[in-house]
């Protein structure tokens, strides 16, 4: 159809309006609390946790100088390198491991190492809550039907800091595998051809062209759950509840604590908590970009 | 000295002038208006109370608490009955909210957007930041305006003591427990114990030592750290305050706290001269492996609430007795803290007629039958004296003597400044920094005095960053 | 290095030897253990009686398995009521963010307007922003509205997202830009543009990502938990930690509650699988 027909040029307003309510949605509940967090962080708090008067980088301060404070960190970057080594380094050698596996096994194997995506943070820690309940979970019985004791999983310091990495590993791992599995599914088959004709084993192949190959999703990959490992929450809440004493606090249970948790409502701790996050973020994300250009 | 909380009005009407009937109706009529004008008034209620209440209609309130297990079964069952008997006028919504840690978040949180419940149920610790929230009626008041409601000297004057500033009763306590030491009957015979000597710490300290020399591989006493309870428990049998001024119950509150007085410090020090010479039993905080290592007869003497009777009934130990806090200070002016809960009544953004309804509750709550029921079924200590005099009451003591044991140590408690415990809302950040520099101490490691001093110094601090915070 | 002699050197090569295959079946065996063994617990425990988890005996045999624990869990948390609950976050939660991320989308890519850059810049630049940074002030907010313990309470700071955005610009932008010309040259209005036009011809895209966003909103734990206090305003995730809490001595019941709370997400990642990993195809890039 042509001729009288009037047509429906965009207008100057047509673009704005339609990104308008996404636009509107995001500043105030992505934008905004950036910056009422930066407010509240340099106000103390009264006794239900709204500002009151101004302490400067009082709290920021604290972060630094509060021993309990900078064992948390501590503690969430332990979380965060470990789960993420864990779950990367499985994930690549499965789907490494699966490339020249026979093909009606590998679509079972597959869809069984993607299980762990189907789980939330909070059923993958309630699976290891059952698993790992001090003499009524499921580890401790066979221990004791084996006539062993096991370790106090969740009771001890230590092990209650690896529980949660490792549940967070698994969880995390289904993620993982499943963006390495699409990679390797989508490596281009030239130079491995010819690398099996000039008489290449699987594993220089692997080392030599498909790891390089893979370096930016290996590095997505990394970067993703780096992040997650920051952000470790609904494990905690669920596995330890912080303890046994603080020793599990992350970064955000501890933001979670100060502002909910019972006690005196510090929300201008909690805030100078949540802006840390944010820099840390924005530090991982900003190592991804710098590493993904340099090729 | 700090005398009981305030009475409430005379009600008989004897003391009316009748020639000044006229005289008086007016004015009463001219307060209703007053009154009906101000529906969400948030100060003291007025002697109007009862009669708002009489003339609305059907009304529901709301109750938050942190009870689970057993005593939250009791507790449900009692507010069941409660909403059973007034069909036809008030409703109670009593909600589980999760620990006590979590109820109080939430109060917190609903005191920001006016939400709060009619009733809150809370533990001891919160005392202080309910007051300073000023977010509730003072029970004193709601008695007051409320003749013919629950008569508050039936309560236990121990219980009313912990709850009372400057004689007026803030929260009527509702679950109530005290510090007790279980002794095992069998080993403290063999050792040649008499266990009328235990009323002292230094009785205690003695047979504690000669336990552990009698009977070797048995230790004399287990103290379990948890919460840093003990610490206060220890102050006030010492007889002495553990902040002030005056346990932070006069002026605008407690502004320092104090673990360095003479007699609290020698009871402190002879708890960790046992732990020293390996004969108080190391457990931590972990007051359920107390309660197994007293139960397996691996201690003699254990240092718990009257909650752990039902752990210990259930575990079927039938070979002890529970005994009195031993005290370490002057017997008329020391004595235990009460533990528990209480109930506070909520002011702001509540009607009159909520209130009057919230206050009927808590009567019902407080009144002997009820706190029989719920003494028997959850293990608490009942606060209402009259419940003494009730036959099922003598005839279920006569069969457990561990609760008579509890109830009458309630009885006798002195009600001083000590006994009535440190009033502050940092107390819970108090107990969690006073444990962390005390617990290694206390088990008898490392220089006593010098972990004293830095709690006290530590502790003050966080009274000095709550008063600020509160904005005083 | 000599070249091989192609055709039978190479076939010799490239068939796997025996050593290679058991030491990948090894590695892929413990992997499956590794991953499949918390997965099997799940299910096996929430179907055996509390006896039998007691005695260590975790191998199905047909004639134990029980129904119990599921009983159990659902009386001891409202979890049918928080069913309700998380279905409805997820739908508004979704809809709304494949709905505007599609308006902001096609925004983006087709009319030219003034900015256009900037706000693309705006919008991706919210996913460097952690949720828990946010909470705070939308905590705030959200009371302050009075909407505190309410069900739209959950999704209302959830409504948009970048991701979606992310991925239905770059599939709009490879279509074809003559389609939406035409389109537009009919007189049709840009709505209509979009929903009878463009979105049909991106369907994988737009099915991948309500997906991720259904994903996310189902997840959820932080928020619910902050804004949320009565059990049946709760999401099953939240109400499935407190069946952990509450049920810690007896796991059959946990595994039980947490199998019930999987059951979606399980069947979408057996059925879904391949929109789910073209999403993450093109979050890789």
């Amino acid at each position: 159809m042509t001729g009288n027909v009037p047509s429906v040029r965009p207008g100057r307003w047509t673009g704005p309006a339609l990104a308008a309510p996404a636009v509107l949605l995001l500043l105030v509940f992505a934008y905004w609390p950036v910056l009422r967090s930066a407010w509240l962080s340099v106000h103390g708090s009264d006794l239900l946790g709204r500002p009151t008067r101004f302490v400067g980088l009082g709290n920021i301060a604290q972060l630094v100088l509060d021993g309990a404070l900078r064992s948390v960190l501590l503690t969430t970057v332990v979380m965060a390198v470990t789960s993420t080594a864990l779950a990367t380094t499985a994930a690549v050698l499965a789907a490494l491991l699966l490339r020249r596996a026979a093909q009606r096994a590998r679509g079972v194997v597959a869809l069984i190492l993607s299980l762990p995506f189907a789980y939330s943070a909070a059923a993958a820690s309630a699976t290891f809550a059952g698993l790992l309940a001090p003499s009524s979970g499921v580890a401790d019985r066979l221990l004791a039907a084996a006539g062993l004791t096991g370790p106090g999983w969740l009771t001890e310091p230590a092990w209650a800091v690896a529980a949660v990495a490792v549940t967070t590993a698994w969880y995390e791992f289904g993620f993982a595998f499943l963006v390495m599995l699409a990679a390797v599914g989508q490596l281009d088959p030239a130079p491995l051809e010819a690398a099996a004709l000039d008489g290449a084993g699987e594993w220089r192949t692997n080392a030599a062209i498909i790891l390089p190959a893979l370096r930016s999703s290996i590095l997505f990959v990394v970067v993703t759950q780096t992040i997650s490992g920051l952000q470790i929450f609904t494990q905690v809440a669920v596995l330890t509840g912080g303890g046994p004493g603080s020793s599990t606090h992350t970064l955000v249970y501890e933001l979670y604590q100060r502002a909910f948790g019972g006690g005196l409502p510090q929300y201008g701790l909690a805030s100078a908590l949540g802006l840390l996050l944010l820099v840390l973020v924005g530090v991982v994300s900003a190592a991804q970009l710098r590493l993904g250009r340099e090729r | 000295m700090s005398a009981p909380a305030s009475t409430p009005a005379p009600t008989s009407s004897h003391r009316r002038p009748h020639r000044h009937r006229s005289l008086l109706a007016a004015l009463t009529i001219g307060a209703t208006a007053l009154t009906g004008a101000c529906a969400t008034s948030s100060g003291a209620p007025s002697a109007a109370s009862t009669r708002a209440l009489a003339s609305a209609g059907p009304v529901t309130i709301t109750l938050w608490h942190g009870l689970g297990g057993a005593a939250g079964e009791a507790f449900t069952k009692v507010v069941q009955d409660y909403n059973d008997t007034n069909t036809d006028q008030i409703t109670v919504n009593a909600i589980y909210q999760g620990s006590y840690e979590d109820a109080l978040a939430k109060y917190a949180a609903a005191a920001r957007d006016g939400s709060t419940p009619d009733v809150m149920l809370t533990n001891d610790i919160t005392t202080g930041y309910m007051h300073d929230l000023g977010q509730s009626v003072p029970a004193g008041d709601l008695a007051a305006a409320n003749p013919g409601s629950l008569d508050l000297d039936q309560l236990q004057p121990a219980a009313r003591n912990y709850y009372t500033v400057e004689d007026q009763l803030l929260a009527v306590p509702f679950n109530t427990s005290m510090p007790l030491l279980y002794v095992n009957t069998d080993l403290l015979s063999r050792a040649g114990v008499d266990t009328s000597t235990l009323t002292t710490m230094s009785g205690m300290d003695a047979a504690a030592r000669r336990v552990a020399q009698a009977l070797p591989g048995t230790k004399g006493v287990v103290q379990p750290s948890a919460g840093g309870w003990w610490f206060e428990q220890m102050t006030a049998a010492a007889g002495e305050a553990y902040c002030s001024p005056d346990n932070g119950r006069t002026g605008d509150g407690a502004s320092s706290v104090s673990l360095t007085g003479t007699t609290q410090q020698q009871a402190f020090a002879t708890m960790a001269g046992l732990g020293r010479d390996g004969v108080a039993l190391q457990v931590g905080d972990d007051a359920d492996a107390a309660l197994n290592a007293f139960v397996s007869g691996q201690v003699a003497m254990m240092f718990n609430s009257s909650g752990a009777i039902g752990g210990l009934t259930k575990a079927g130990m039938q070979n002890y007795t529970a005994l009195p806090l031993p005290l370490s200070g002057p017997e008329d002016s020391s004595g235990p803290l009460i533990g528990g809960g209480a109930l506070w009544v909520s002011g702001e953004n509540h009607s009159e007629v909520q209130q009057a309804a919230s206050w009927n509750l808590i009567s019902y709550l407080s009144s002997a039958p009820v706190q029989e029921q719920f003494a028997q079924a959850s293990g608490y200590v009942p606060v209402n004296t009259q419940v003494a005099s009730s036959s099922t009451r003598q005839a279920y003591l006569a069969s457990n003597p561990a609760a008579a044991a509890a109830a009458s140590e309630l009885a006798e408690a002195p009600v001083t400044t000590a006994t009535a415990g440190c009033l502050t809302g940092a107390l819970p950040t108090i107990r969690k920094t006073v444990l962390a520099d005390l617990s290694q101490a206390l088990a008898g490691q490392g220089d006593l005095a010098a972990a004293l001093a830095q709690a006290e110094q530590d502790a003050t601090q966080d009274v000095v960053d709550y008063r600020a915070q509160a904005g005083k | 290095m000599v070249r091989a002699s192609t055709t039978s050197t190479s076939r010799a090569l490239l068939r796997p030897r025996p050593l290679d295959s058991a030491l990948r079946w090894t590695g892929l065996a413990t992997l499956v253990l590794v991953v499949a063994g918390p997965v099997y617990l799940t299910v096996a425990t929430a179907l055996l009686s509390p006896a039998d988890v007691a005695a260590g005996r975790l191998l199905p045999d047909p004639r134990h398995l029980t129904l119990a624990n599921i009983r159990d869990a659902l009386a001891s948390i409202p979890l049918g009521r928080q069913y309700l609950t998380s279905v409805a976050v997820t739908a508004l939660q979704a809809t709304a963010q494949v709905v505007l991320g599609a308006m902001a989308a096609y925004a983006l890519v087709f009319p030219a307007w003034r900015g256009r850059g900037l706000v693309f810049a705006l919008l991706i630049g919210t996913l460097a922003i952690p949720g828990e940074t946010t909470v705070l002030s939308n905590y705030e907010l959200v009371t302050g509205l009075g909407l505190r313990d309410t069900v739209i309470a959950v999704a209302l700071p959830f409504l948009a997202a970048a991701y979606p955005v992310f991925l239905l610009r770059q599939a709009f932008a490879d279509l074809p830009r003559e389609v939406w010309e035409a389109a537009t040259l009919d007189g049709a209005g840009h709505l209509r543009t979009l929903t009878s036009v463009i979105l049909p011809m991106a369907r994988p895209q737009v099915i991948t990502a309500a997906l991720w966003s259904a994903l996310a909103a189902w997840n959820g734990y932080f928020w619910p938990l902050l804004i949320t206090d009565s059990p049946q305003n709760r999401t099953v995730q939240v109400g499935l930690s407190q069946l952990v809490a509450s049920e810690s001595a007896t796991p059959g019941v946990v595994y039980a509650g947490t199998l019930l709370v999987l059951a979606p997400t399980l069947l979408l990642v057996l059925l879904g699988q391949r929109f789910l990993v073209n999403g993450l195809a093109s979050r890789a890039s």
